[in-house]
């Protein structure tokens, strides 16, 4: 009886062990944030299950955020955020954080949509260890914003942004773009690369005309406080600016505009505030005064300069397979010749260049009209052919 | 029956005009026949009575100086070939080859040359039967020439070179129709081109200089077509057709 107890109990403990071993470990795992806020529909997808996304819900690792229409705000523990906007995917490949010994690690693989991103002490100190992943491209942050699309079939598009610091100091770190052939670096605001596939490398980086509403549509890395802070941190400096002269700054209602436009676009106003533009105005003025003399005075040769120009050189010369027409310059004619596409019938008209030409080419269906040879003139020529 | 007859017509014009009229009726094979025309309405037959040549591997040749000179001749036989050269003015040749006759007209080969305004040119090449390889070669210096080729041979090579660069002529020559009408301003080239072709084709070649020249193209075959055409000056008017 005893035996049969112990051997009760031996299988009710193995039993508890194989039920321990298999629920996911990620189920076990400690949240990795926690949906922070959630516009219309948005779910967590978790080992098979779904989750109706809601406020507070947790985010483990290996969790895939879905929206559809609607928005969702997650906040990881370290202070990282992410804001993923309608049509999204984004999965969260690999979340560590434990300042007490060191770790810090993120991954994520954003397969479809637009989101906004803001790093926290993660990518603060351990950016390395920062990856953000696309079908067609591999991020590697360091220490910068950017923006971040997934189109259907994975091709992405990466802009970088500059950085701002609580304490409103901006400045554009670096981030690289990879393929499995090739890599760029942007270290530039508003630098952008695409990639299309794998396979291609990244387009060399072109400096994108963004504004606001641009990138609200887009994922941005961040490494400072989500965006919504920023007001935040317009307060505490009214706070201590207010603890200082005993004045209350905070009467003012600018802040309940939006907070975030008027913060990005007070940083560029304010530096740009920072560079004397008179003097370069007064140089332009002069320069174009300069220009406008020097037009005047040597108008009439530039004309001339430029009708030679246009009406010698400007013409297309070589064979056109879209008209088949072959144009070309053998000493002072002009050659125009054309074999019609049986191969039958074959016209080369050669022109003297002294003298202007239109010519009305055609072939059954297609027609050329007022193909002009050499400087205006009124010779008039005509050819048909009628083959195939 | 080799025949070989020289006429040799020299006309001294003094205050009076004076007209030479020769109608010839040839028969036989190999003819060699040069006629030199000094003078002003000087005619080898004439509208209604041709000068007919009739026989294989003829060389014909005529020289007309002066103005309003006529030829109207038709050939009739294989193998020709002829230099005509005119200096004057009005001058007018109608020439058929085996216009209207079962015999071949082959291997054609005429040289025209004028230096003078207002000439007029017709040839007509096997328009109503066969008639293989023709070449005819024009060459004008003038204004208000009218050359009309209307050629039917199964092969046929055109050459027509056109210079009226003294003159000052803009306008072109319009409504000259059927009748060869010639006019103020530079020259006008009408050449049709009908027939099969053989592997060698229609071919024209064209160079024009001066201004009002008026020139019109109409080639047609199964064959190839081709036309060059080198042109300097200006009111140039160029209407150019190839089809099957």
């Amino acid at each position: 009886m005893t035996s049969t107890l112990a051997k009760l109990t031996s299988i009710s403990l193995l039993l508890l062990f194989l039920l321990a071993i298999c629920t996911p470990v990620h189920a076990l795992a400690p949240d990795a944030g926690a949906i922070g806020k959630i516009k219309g529909s948005g779910v967590l997808e978790r080992n098979g299950a779904v989750i109706t996304g809601g406020n507070g819900i947790g985010v483990k690792s290996m969790d895939t955020a879905v929206t559809a229409r609607g928005t969702m705000q997650i906040d990881f523990v370290d202070e990282t955020r992410v804001d993923i906007t309608e049509h999204s995917r984004l999965l969260i490949d690999e979340f560590v954080y434990d300042p007490a010994n060191g770790v810090g690690k993120l991954g994520l693989k954003a397969s479809l949509g637009t989101m906004r991103y803001a790093s926290g002490q993660i990518a603060k100190r351990y950016k390395q260890n920062v990856r953000i992943r696309t079908p067609s491209a591999t991020i590697g942050v360091r220490g910068t914003d950017f923006i971040l699309v997934v189109d259907e079939v994975g091709a992405t598009m990466v802009t970088l942004l500059p950085s701002c610091d609580e304490d409103g100091y901006c400045f554009t770190g670096e981030i690289k773009v990879e393929t499995d052939v090739g890599f760029v670096i942007m270290n530039q605001a508003f630098q952008t690369t695409m990639t299309s596939i794998g396979s291609q490398p990244p387009t060399k980086p072109l400096t994108l005309d963004l504004d606001e509403k641009m990138i609200n549509q887009l994922l941005i890395l961040r490494k400072r406080m989500p965006y919504e802070d920023e007001e935040a941190i317009i307060q505490r400096q009214a706070r201590r600016m207010f603890d200082f002269l005993g004045i209350d700054f905070l009467d003012f209602t600018d802040l309940d505009t939006d907070a975030l436009g008027n913060s990005i676009e007070s940083i560029w106003v304010t530096q740009l505030d920072e560079t004397d533009y008179m003097l370069a105005d007064v140089l332009y003025d002069m320069l174009d005064k300069l220009n406008q003399l020097l037009y005047a005075l040597f108008k009439d040769h530039l004309q001339l300069q430029n009708e030679k120009f246009f009406k010698e050189e400007a013409s297309q010369y070589g064979f056109d397979p879209e008209t088949g027409i072959r144009f070309e310059k053998d000493g002072d004619y002009y050659v125009v010749e054309r074999q019609d596409n049986s191969g039958d019938n074959y016209f080369r008209l050669r022109l003297h260049n002294q003298h202007g030409y239109n010519l009305d080419l055609g072939q059954n269906d297609w027609e050329i009209f007022e193909y002009e040879v050499g400087p205006s003139g009124n010779n008039n020529i005509v050819v048909k052919q009628s083959n195939w | 029956m080799r025949s070989i007859l020289m006429i040799l017509a020299v006309l001294a014009v003094s205050s009076t005009a004076f007209a030479n009229d020769i109608y010839i009726e040839q028969v036989g094979d190999t003819l060699d026949l040069d006629i030199v025309q000094d003078g002003t309405d000087n005619e080898f037959g004439d509208s209604t009575t041709d000068a007919t040549l009739r026989g294989d591997d003829m060389t014909f040749s005529i020289t007309q100086t002066g103005s309003t000179n006529k030829i109207d001749a038709i050939i009739k036989g294989n193998d020709y070939t002829g230099t005509w050269t005119f200096t004057g003015d009005s001058n007018e040749v109608n020439m058929k080859c085996a216009s209207t006759s079962a015999v071949d007209c082959e291997t054609v080969t005429v040289n025209i040359t004028t230096t003078g305004d207002d000439n007029k040119f017709k040839v007509f090449i096997g328009e109503n039967s066969d008639a293989d390889n023709l070449a005819a070669n024009f060459t004008v210096t003038g204004d208000g020439n009218v050359i009309d080729v209307i050629n039917d041979a199964t092969a046929s090579d055109v050459t027509v070179t056109l210079n009226n660069a003294s003159s000052t002529a803009s306008g072109t020559i319009n409504n000259v129709g059927s009748g060869l009408t010639t006019g103020s301003g530079g020259n006008y080239v009408d050449i049709d081109q009908s027939g099969a072709g053989d592997s060698a084709g229609h071919s024209i070649t064209l160079g024009v200089v001066g201004g009002g020249n008026n020139v019109k193209i109409l080639q047609s075959g199964v064959k190839d077509n081709k036309v060059d055409m080198t042109m300097q000056g200006d009111g140039g008017d160029v209407n150019i057709s190839q089809t099957d």
